[in-house]
């Protein structure tokens, strides 16, 4: 620094004096507030206006509200199980005869017959004859056979010329254990006589190998020429134990020769839903059910099933039971299963003419699968076939319900409550607005009511008016439009696809007096809300009875009430007032904020002035008084409760003047004014934050003439500040 | 308060002091920075590298002793200025003689504040440069060189509208106040200068040109901190609309501004200095290139071009940035006020890289060593006078340059006496530039071993205190071997 003063240093000649800030007056003209407001302002910040094309005029809609939907529930149904179980029963006897058998003197005697006279006395031996049932030659088709009902028959034919006398009568037996089929009691079969007799065998399995015998003794054999020819005949016959009819089995290892239908239900029907729907078509969104058949049996069966009004909704397909067949083979004592989802189809009446109904229709037939005369195989009368629909579970165990997602048919009536409340959406117009008294030219309320359901639909249903602390005012109640048959009942009816409208207005209604009574004598605000309560009832009783009378419905299925509220902008006002409120300031913190003079800076205010420009061009005239409030102590955006100045700061206002609406252009009413401040007028406005307009307009003839709004009405607030202030650092030091 | 201490404060506060370039060559500082044709040895690095080849008084090689130069400068006031304006109002004095308040500044005032920026900007830099180290030596027809100078410039160019808002506001009658081509650059680097020069044959001439010299330095360069603008335009404005019908009346006011600006910055630690002594944020090339030669008896000219090149600043590097256009007609809505806020505060970004040119200056000047001419009678002519002129013009307005040419003149005088023949006193003046105007004296105490110089350029706060608007000094020692 030494080299810096060098200068100095050696020629000494300059006085250095202390440095001592200047002081200096400084001006600050700024822009406070340029605020236009709209009529849409005077309203609602955020309200709708529109204007009427035919004259220009403006209108103001502070409400269009779609309300939240009511929804239409279709209903559930609660499924049952059905089960057809098919037992295969007694098996008819296969028709099988035991083969004749002949037995001659040498057969029964063991000696050949003389070729004289028999010379001896009678001869006391047992008859034995063995019998196959599988004839030599023929298919084996049997094996055994436990009679379920049977009696058989045994015929003897005897060409001998002496008598038999069976002492303990015939037995017929298995000749594999013995064991006892039929025993015919003792008898005589004399010389030359044919005898039948015949034992009930119920019970007696037959196997394919018996043997006949009994004991006997000749009578008068003495003497009697005896040739080869003479025989004992033997044949037998199977019927029902009642000596008729065909024996049946209640087991038998047989061959079969071709199958049976073990179950055949051609056209069965069932109730799909209750008692009182009906569907020409149908669509569900929730449940199901499994078709399981069980093969109790030894052999495979083929299941054919149908259900007619089943069509897959993705392939336009008719329901096939395995994959795209309608049959399913199931094999021995096996199960099938297949599940349904009610989802994945639409049900189509099948009826006549497509009428609705609340059934389905189906087939079902199950067929033996037995592979003729390969084997033979064993069948009780016991074996069975279940074939059953059961409903599915959920994973509680419990049945899930059969949902209804669409239905063209009929259901039953469905009432739907209706309470909507709709605000009108006044924004804080109902609070910053107030007059003597408010005289609308017209009013206009317009309803609107749509289903997308396709029943008819009754509506009742009000209309009310409500201001924010609850109380209702009139109401409108929507006009009947339909007279129902037979009761003579009045309703309100609106038919598939149409929408129910109505437009309230002062020549329909008393809807002037629905507005304008919340307001009286200065007293009571703006209804700030609309409720539509009542009920709506789809598919009304008188239709669901009427036989011809159908409709549609898919769950979820809304009713849409709306309402527009509109009024032109022709109103008379007697002392109305409209407050509004702007933001001058910071008002995010609790200081005065970096645009503020502080407080040891407001002594060096030389002087101050405030200017406001107003340009009116609504029909009326306009009185302002501006409020300064500092910003609340507890919110900062909200102002103060206390004013820190008015301006004017006496009791006069700014008075604008309407707009010329004679003089074309159109002259908006203009007011220039300013006010001094002092510095102490300053160390009010200072702290300033908000600036709250208190406007208040009148029509002419005190309220009592409407007169027109329009588009372009508005009122351009404009106001600035100057301020002229001595700078003294020095001072502040 | 003593007087060094009031010196002080008016350099440190009112003049924004800064250091800057240019300085190491006491001699030529005594000049008025005239010497791009008459700098010899040391004083020729940086200067004109064909100088280098010249015999310095008869010396071939010489070595520099940290000569040091400082300046620090601006046009925006003057000793009158601070005088009549901020040491208080003459009239109110206390019992000591003090003033007590501050001078009341009416519209004359203030206006003759205004008239202090050319312009309407006000230029102030301040330059130090210090040789660390300088080394030159001639060999037959060549000369080497070598030197490592720290070198600090700042700069910052100030439009008026700043001062127009603190003293003039916003006024009813509208306002506008207009920033555009606020500058400012801080620089600090350090140049290492390797400096060849070559000296033709006597007998080798070029047009009418004999005795020539060329040279060329290569200078390395580190940079450890950068901040400059790149551009900066803007304005504000209070303006006033006037009823249509009635003028009296005010129809509304809005402020009205527009803010473009760039400015880049790169710098070591600044908390830890001494750590990057040797890591410097920027790295870059220079070249000085000269030329001088004889034209007739007497007459010498020469030319260079110094610092040719740039720095690429790479170490934190970042780039600030604002720009738009806002109105005020509302204070309360919202957006207004933070628009310009935003505005002009601007973005700053990380950025990769950036260059910047070293204050490249184009050195032209003539010489005559008017008691060897064949204007003057030798043999009455008492003592010896050299006499320089240069023109200097720069090309750029990093730190440390200007754009704004300056011509400069300068003479070194040896008293014809054998007492006092050890003595040089120089004098010159320089006009241009961002001094404006500038008168330098300067003396030598020379001898067969050294030379020490002192110089400065503010001489003119004797002839006419009141303009004193610069304080400069440099002084070297040199030793001749």
């Amino acid at each position: 620094m030494i080299f810096v003063l060098f200068p100095f240093f050696i020629f000494g000649c300059v006085k250095i004096l202390t440095p001592k800030l200047p002081s200096w007056q400084t001006q600050l003209t700024i822009p406070l507030v340029d605020r236009t407001f709209t009529l849409e302002d005077f309203m609602k910040k955020s309200s709708s206006l529109f204007i009427d094309s035919t004259n220009g005029e403006i209108s103001y809609r502070p409400a269009e509200i779609q309300n939240k939907p009511d929804t239409i529930k279709l209903p559930s149904f609660s499924p049952q199980p059905s089960r057809v179980s098919q037992v295969i029963g007694p098996l008819p006897w296969p028709n099988i005869n035991l083969p004749p058998s002949i037995s001659s003197f040498k057969n029964i005697t063991g000696q050949d017959p003389p070729v004289i006279p028999f010379p001896g006395a009678d001869i006391i031996g047992i008859f034995t004859k063995d019998v196959n049932l599988d004839i030599s030659g023929q298919l084996d088709v049997f094996d055994f056979g436990t009679f379920e009902d049977g009696s058989l028959e045994i015929t003897f034919i005897n060409t001998f010329a002496f008598g038999f006398n069976f002492t303990n009568g015939i037995a017929i037996r298995n000749r594999d254990d013995n064991s006892l089929v039929a025993q015919y009691p003792a008898f005589i079969l004399a010389a030359g006589e044919t005898k039948k007799m015949s034992v009930v065998v119920t019970g007696k399995t037959l196997k394919d190998q018996i043997s006949i015998s009994g004991n006997f003794q000749t009578q008068n054999i003495t003497g009697k020429i005896i040739t080869s020819l003479n025989t004992i005949a033997i044949s037998t016959q199977i019927t029902g134990s009642s000596g008729t009819g065909n024996a049946s089995l209640s087991e038998a290892k047989i061959l079969f020769v071709g199958n049976i239908d073990l179950v055949n239900l051609p056209n069965e029907s069932d109730q799909i839903l209750d008692d009182s729907t009906y569907y020409k078509t149908l669509e569900f969104s929730k449940g199901g059910f499994d078709i399981r058949v069980v093969n109790g049996t030894n052999f495979g069966v083929k299941v054919v099933f149908e259900i007619k009004e089943f069509i897959n909704k993705s392939s336009s397909q008719p329901f096939f039971i395995s994959g795209t067949s309608k049959e399913a083979t199931i094999s021995k004592n096996a199960t099938f299963l297949r599940e349904v989802l009610l989802v994945d189809y639409k049900l189509q009446s099948q009826e006549l003419n497509n009428a609705p109904t609340n059934k389905i229709n189906f087939n079902l037939k199950i067929q033996t699968l037995i592979p003729s005369f390969v084997d033979k195989i064993l069948v009780r009368k016991t074996d069975s076939v279940v074939a059953e629909i059961v409903p599915k579970k959920d994973n509680l165990g419990s049945t899930i319900p059969y949902k209804l997602h669409k239905v063209l048919g009929k259901i039953t009536p469905i009432t739907i409550a209706i309470d909507q409340t709709m605000p009108l959406a006044t924004g804080d117009f109902k609070t910053k607005f107030k007059a003597d008294s408010i005289m609308f030219d017209s009013l206009y309320l317009a309803y609107k009511l749509f289903t997308s359901g396709l029943f008819p639909t009754d509506i009742s249903l009000k209309i009310y008016a409500i201001n924010s602390n609850g109380i209702r005012g009139d109401s409108l109640t929507l006009p009947t439009n339909f007279v129902i048959p037979i009761s003579g009942k009045q309703v309100r009816r609106i038919l598939p696809g149409q929408i129910d409208s109505i437009v309230f207005n002062k020549n329909n209604s008393t809807l002037d007096r629905f507005i304008s009574s919340f307001i009286s004598n200065g007293q009571g605000f703006f209804p700030d809300s609309i409720r539509i309560k009542g009920t709506v009832e789809i598919n009304p009783i008188d239709v669901y009875k009427d036989p011809n009378s159908f409709g549609g419905a898919t769950d979820g299925d809304t009713i849409v009430t709306s309402v527009r509220f509109a009024f032109p902008m022709r109103i008379g006002i007697k002392n109305g007032t409209l407050r509004d409120t702007t933001i001058i300031g910071d008002t995010t913190a609790s200081g005065t904020g970096s645009n503020k003079i502080d407080k040891e800076s407001l002594s060096n205010i030389v002087q101050g002035k405030i200017f406001f420009s107003i340009e009116n061009t609504f029909p009326f005239q306009i009185q302002i008084k501006a409020g300064l409030y500092d910003k609340s102590k507890d919110n900062f955006s909200i102002p103060d409760t206390i004013a820190l100045m008015y301006l004017p700061m006496n009791k006069d206002t700014i008075l604008v003047d309407s707009a010329r609406y004679s003089q074309s252009p159109v002259r908006p009413g203009k007011s220039y004014t300013a006010f001094a401040l002092t510095p102490a007028d300053v160390d009010k406005f200072n702290p300033a934050t908000f600036m709250t307009l208190a406007i208040n307009i009148r029509t002419s003839g005190n309220g009592d003439k409407a007169v027109i709004f329009r588009k372009d009405n508005y009122l351009h607030i404009k106001s600035f500040a100057s301020v002229t202030f001595n700078v003294d650092f020095n001072k502040k030091k | 308060m003593n007087r060094s201490l009031k010196i002080f404060i008016f350099i440190f506060i009112f003049q924004n002091i800064s250091f800057g370039n240019e300085r190491t060559s006491a001699r030529g500082i005594g000049m008025a920075r005239t010497f791009v044709v008459t700098s010899r040895g040391v004083d020729a690095l940086g200067i004109n590298p064909a100088n280098l080849s010249y015999l310095d008084r008869g010396s071939y090689t010489t070595m520099s002793l940290l000569p040091i130069g400082v300046r620090a400068g601006s046009d925006f006031i003057n000793f009158k200025v601070y005088n009549d304006y901020f040491t208080g109002d003459p009239d109110s004095l206390d019992k000591d003689g003090n003033r007590i308040i501050g001078r009341r500044l009416d519209a004359n005032d203030k206006d003759g504040i205004f008239n202090l920026f050319p312009s309407g900007i006000a230029h102030t830099q301040s330059d130090f440069d210090a040789m660390l180290l300088g080394f030159t030596s001639i060999g037959g027809n060549y000369a080497i060189g070598f030197s490592v100078t720290e070198r600090f410039s700042a700069g910052l160019d100030l439009p008026e509208g700043y001062l127009k808002i603190l003293l003039n506001g916003f006024e009813e009658k509208g306002s506008e106040h207009t920033l555009n081509n606020t500058n400012y650059g801080v620089r600090w680097m350090r140049e290492y200068n390797y400096s060849f020069a070559y000296h033709f044959a006597k007998n080798v001439s070029l047009w009418k040109f004999r005795d020539i010299s060329v040279g060329i330095s290569y200078k390395p360069v580190q940079g450890f901190y950068y901040a400059g603008t790149d551009h900066y335009n803007g304005s504000l404005q209070n303006k006033i609309y006037y009823n249509k019908d009635s003028v009296n009346w005010i129809d509304s006011i809005q402020i009205i501004g527009n803010i473009d600006y760039a400015q880049f910055q790169s710098s070591i630690p600044i908390d830890s200095i001494s750590q990057f002594l040797f890591k410097p944020a920027g790295k870059g090339t220079g070249f000085d290139i000269g030329v001088s030669a004889k034209i007739i008896s007497g007459w010498q000219f020469g030319m260079s071009i110094t610092d040719i090149g740039s720095i690429l600043w790479s170490k934190s590097p970042k780039y600030s940035y604002g720009k738009g256009n806002f109105t005020i007609s509302d204070l309360g809505k919202a957006g207004q006020l933070d628009s310009l806020k935003n505005n002009f505060k601007g973005k700053t970004i990380d950025t990769t890289s950036f260059k910047r040119n070293l204050p490249t200056i184009i050195h032209l000047g003539a010489a005559i060593q008017l008691d060897e001419s064949p204007y003057v009678n030798r043999k009455t002519f008492a003592g010896k006078l050299l006499l320089e002129g240069n023109i200097h013009i720069g090309l750029n307005d990093e730190p440390g340059n200007t754009t704004l040419p300056r011509f400069s003149v300068g003479a070194e005088y040896v008293i014809p006496s054998r007492w006092v023949d050890w003595l040089r006193i120089r004098s010159g003046m320089m006009f241009g530039g961002r001094e404006l105007f500038s008168w330098s004296l300067g003396i030598g105490i020379v001898n067969p071993v050294f030379d020490f110089d002192i110089g400065t350029e503010s001489i003119a706060l004797i002839i006419t205190p009141n303009s004193f608007r610069n304080g400069s000094v440099s002084m070297g020692l040199k030793i001749r071997m």
